[in-house]
């Protein structure tokens, strides 16, 4: 993994056309800045692993034979912090 | 083309009917086509082309919630080339369970269709307040003439 230490208001850039800046600093909390194509989606990453289980759950429920209970959901989505 | 599948046996695929993601659905790297199988019920499925184990339930949102409301972002608008609101088709990737109680759709990443292009993607909204696990129970659905347990959709 790459490690780049940035100032607030400074930016790196992904390939030729993305661009991470940090906006602001709190404590622990940064806030981030993406500028990017359209066609390239971005993700908070607890919301994108929390739709990769549940498409994969939905998937299995899908294969299971109906008799089966399903296991119970594991912890509702994280809350979101900001940024 | 005839395509096996491990649901519903071989089925009959027109080429007017393959639904091509622009991007997998998350989770789902290598598969890009599917096809949408109607049994008749509320829920429906999207049964890849590519892998025969892999079936999506999905369900119309708003049978399940009558005030489902979304705003397409642009850049998925863009990417769909959807112009008009009435070229999109939304469905809700769904969890099935024999235990009614626990049936949940997927509110806040629909798959959206653009029905003229036949293209689609699985959208992640930006309003987080719509859940990811939204609960509803089949047998309170207005028009919905199953019962209200998966076994009766095998």
């Amino acid at each position: 993994m790459l490690v780049l230490t940035r100032r607030k208001g400074e930016s790196i850039i992904l390939g030729d056309d993305v661009e991470v800046k940090i906006l602001e600093l709190h404590g622990s909390q940064v806030k981030i800045g993406v500028q990017a194509p359209q066609s390239l989606s971005v993700h908070r990453k607890e919301v994108y692993l929390a739709i990769q289980r549940e498409n994969k759950a939905a998937a299995q429920s899908a294969g299971k034979p109906p008799e089966k209970p399903e296991t119970p959901p594991e912890g509702e989505e994280p809350k979101e912090t900001v940024h | 083309m005839k395509i096996e599948t491990a649901r519903f046996g071989a089925i009959q695929v027109h080429e007017d009917q393959k639904i091509r993601f622009v991007q997998p659905i998350i989770g789902f790297p290598t598969l890009m086509e599917y096809v949408l199988v109607d049994t008749g019920g509320l829920v429906k499925w999207l049964q890849s082309l590519e892998d025969a184990s892999v079936v999506f339930p999905v369900v119309d949102p708003f049978a399940v919630k009558q005030d489902y409301d979304i705003e397409i972002p642009m850049s998925d608008a863009y990417s769909l080339e959807l112009k008009r609101a009435e070229e999109a088709q939304v469905w809700c990737i769904t969890v099935l369970s024999s235990n009614p109680a626990e049936m949940r759709a997927n509110l806040r990443a629909p798959v959206v269709l653009n029905r003229k292009t036949g293209t689609a993607k699985q959208v992640v909204l930006p309003d987080s307040s719509l859940p990811i696990r939204y609960h509803f129970e089949p047998a309170a659905i207005h028009g919905n003439k199953e019962v209200a347990h998966a076994g009766s959709y095998a």
